[in-house]
């Protein structure tokens, strides 16, 4: 009888201990947990936290069965920025202390059943919580593209989704979310990509030339118009561009002057030749419009008749002409409207276009 | 103090445009029609409490604000000086322009002149609930850039508008008195060819009365006029003008307008489309297309004209906008000659009430039996407004 007592007794006191844990673990661990913790807690309010983090990794049972250190060491490890480091905490603490939970929650999300936030510890809930700023932080610090992993943005939004079935922290949980999505859509904006892209401009410029008499020299200036299709590519992200257009350019112009008796006047002289250009602009809207500078060169042939007034004659510069323009790029979606206005290098004279284009990505 | 003095004239004086009172371009923040910013319905004259305080935060840069000014701050001083209203029913507002302009800089026959454009004040008086029923006047130094025949060539103080409007409805007002006519798009620039040949520039208002239709989808309006009540009777233009416009995706706009008035001397028909189209952030493309036909009493006159309009506001920057003004004219679409008119600019809002603009434009003449030079200009303007 008293042996079965005994045993009753026993079994008494092992069912409350289980069920005491982790709210009665700083009483039942004894000692050297307790000396742990404070050692623990007095580090970081020195805010020591890489001893903090040592100690931690030495004394982990004793951590992991107490929340407030446990919260300690993970806020360490967010100060030093080990972001990974601190889910691997939490992700232990949970299966130290949550196991079941964690297993309901996962079974319930499985059978796409709603989770009852009644089922689940205020405790449990709020780890989730620090997992989850954890992962928005580990996302947050990715400076690329490239640099987010889609392990972690995929955990990132499962925690959400935890989250938001709890009903914890509510409006905290949407600004994390928020600032996660504008900084994913920031590391968008950085993204560089290649653009192909094809066009045809409309574009009005000028030629000199010079009309050569027996007594003076009578500058000319031959404006063209005509049509220009070409191709080009764009290294782009959402806010800036390098370009690098070339084009075909085909079209007519005339010239006038008098010099002296000698009318001189020539119209739709045929022009045909080839347009570089490069540029680098600004992006600046969301729709992708652009902005910028742009360095164009030109080679054009045009040949103007020689008067025919004996002892007059033309003289024709290099057909090489180098422009510097404003452009702008205004874009819906794949196709864009085109502009550029430019000034000729070493002589008065100008170059504008206007087109539109189709952008292939 | 002088120095600062000093070097605010000077950085006025570098920035200064053309006649800029309606931001049609606007579209690109959002406002597809003007009736949200301003008491005329089809934008131009003075802005309501809201157009003010947009002005103040959206349009205008934050870069010289305190950096503990919210937008909220920024839009408590949008009033007249400054000041929060302390009364729903009065509205008061004051505008200066200024324009530095020169005309074929660098050569021998260049011209520097600054004028004075405008000086004037505006009141506004509303009554009823949301402001339903309006009166609108201005009244200062508004010299005309030609003298309006019939006018007094001297006379510098003068009204551009005064009217009365009743909304029936936020889809429905009458709007009564001597306005701007109701037809294309009401860019700032006034002598662009989009204004000058359909002959709705800044000082082309008229008297008469207008209906103005607004729902999310459309908005119209119709507006019949006797002419200038203050010009001779014989030199008044009378007639009517509609326009239309129809949303798309709702934030782009394109529409057309008509417009037909005849006097003792002229007879106008005049027709365009247009369209406006948010590139967002701001950022916006205006086009119109328009043909005018007029007819003189003696036939010298005689003559359709042929004009068109792109013109592209970018702005990589709140308060700064880089613009393209692009225009075609053929005056007589029997003649083979073109012009085109190619202009960027520059246009900036530093803080609220204080437009600084400049403009650059090159006039080139196509014409197969003539190869003549560039006209260029260089238009520097100052807009301030309390």
């Amino acid at each position: 009888m008293a042996l079965k007592f005994a045993i009753s007794l026993i079994a008494l006191f092992a069912s409350f201990w289980v069920s005491a844990v982790p709210a009665m673990a700083q009483i039942q661990l004894g000692g050297s947990s307790f000396q742990v913790r404070n050692e623990i807690a007095r580090l970081y309010q020195q805010k020591k936290y890489r001893l903090v983090v040592r100690k931690y990794l030495v004394n982990r049972k004793a951590v992991l069965h107490d929340y407030r250190t446990a919260l300690l060491v993970n806020i360490a490890y967010e100060k030093l920025r080990e972001y990974p480091e601190a889910l691997t905490l939490n992700f232990d603490y949970i299966r130290a202390n949550f196991q079941a939970e964690n297993s309901r929650l996962k079974s319930e999300f499985r059978n796409n059943q709603a989770p009852d936030p009644a089922n689940y510890p205020v405790q449990f809930q709020s780890v989730f919580f620090r997992i989850y700023g954890d992962y928005s932080q580990e996302i947050l610090g990715a400076t690329w593209q490239g640099g987010v992993s889609k392990r972690n943005l995929s955990a990132f939004e499962q925690y959400k989704k935890a989250l938001d079935a709890f009903g914890y922290q509510a409006e905290a949980v949407q600004n994390i979310h928020d600032r996660v999505e504008n900084h994913l859509k920031l590391l968008e904006k950085k993204k560089y990509r290649w653009r192909p892209r094809v066009f045809l401009d409309y574009i009005s410029w000028q030629t000199s030339a010079a009309l050569i008499g027996p007594f003076e020299t009578t500058a000319l200036l031959a404006t063209n118009m005509g049509l220009c299709p070409g191709v080009g590519i764009s290294y782009e992200s959402g806010f800036w561009a390098l370009s690098f257009d070339l084009s075909y350019l085909r079209g007519s112009g005339g010239v006038s002057a008098t010099q002296g008796l000698v009318q001189y006047q020539q119209s739709d002289v045929a022009a045909t030749g080839f347009k570089a250009a490069l540029g680098a602009g600004m992006i600046v809207s969301e729709s992708r419009s652009e902005l910028g500078l742009r360095l164009t060169v030109l080679d054009v042939s045009q040949s103007l008749a020689r008067p025919d007034t004996s002892g007059y004659s033309i003289d024709q510069p290099n057909s090489i002409s180098e422009v510097i323009s404003i452009y702008s790029r205004w874009t819906f979606d794949h196709f864009y409207l085109q502009s550029d206005f430019g000034r000729y290098f070493k002589r008065p004279a100008t170059l504008w276009s206007l087109g539109f284009g189709y952008s292939f990505f | 103090m002088k120095f600062s003095v000093a070097l605010l004239i000077g950085f006025l004086a570098l920035f200064s445009s053309r006649w800029a009172r309606a931001y049609p371009h606007f579209i690109g923040h959002g406002y597809p029609s003007c009736l949200n910013c301003h008491y005329n319905p089809l934008g131009n004259g003075p802005l309501t409490d809201y157009g003010r305080s947009v002005g103040a935060d959206l349009v205008s840069s934050g870069m010289f604000y305190p950096q503990n000014w919210s937008d909220e701050k920024v839009a408590s001083l949008s009033g007249f000086l400054f000041r929060t209203p302390v009364q729903d029913h009065i509205r008061t507002q004051l505008n200066y322009r200024g324009l530095y302009l020169i005309q074929n800089p660098g050569t021998s026959i260049e011209k520097k002149q600054w004028i004075n454009m405008q000086a004037d004040g505006q009141l506004i008086l509303k009554f009823l609930e949301d402001d339903k029923l309006t009166f609108v006047g201005d009244f200062g130094y508004s010299p005309p850039e030609q003298p309006i025949p019939g006018e007094d060539p001297n006379k510098k103080f003068r009204s551009r508008e005064y009217y009365v409007g009743y909304r029936f409805s936020p889809a429905i007002g009458v709007y009564a008195g001597f306005m701007d006519k109701a037809y294309g798009i009401r860019v700032a620039e006034h002598i662009d060819f989009s204004r000058v040949i359909p002959q709705v520039t800044q000082d082309d208002q008229t008297h008469g009365v207008m209906v103005h239709f607004v729902n999310e989808e459309w908005e119209a309006a119709v507006q019949g006029f006797v002419g200038n009540l203050q010009q001779a009777s014989d030199l008044r233009q009378k007639g009517f003008s509609a326009i239309v416009e129809h949303s798309l995706n709702e934030i782009h706009r394109i529409g057309f307008s008509v417009m037909k008035t005849s006097g003792e001397y002229l007879s106008l028909l005049s027709g365009a489309v247009h369209g406006r189209f948010s590139l967002k952030d701001g950022s916006a493309v205006l086009v119109e297309l328009g043909q005018t036909r007029k007819t003189t009493q003696n036939g010298t006159g005689d003559r359709n004209s042929r004009y068109g309009l792109l013109q592209t506001y970018l702005r990589p920057i709140r308060g700064l906008y880089f613009l393209a003004n692009i225009e075609y004219l053929k005056g007589d679409v029997m003649n083979d000659s073109t012009t085109v008119r190619w202009g960027p600019g520059v246009q900036f809002f530093p803080v609220q009430k204080l437009e600084l603009r400049l403009d650059v434009d090159d006039s080139r003449n196509f014409n197969p039996n003539a190869s003549t030079v560039d006209n260029w200009m260089i238009l520097l303007q100052t807009h301030v407004w309390l």
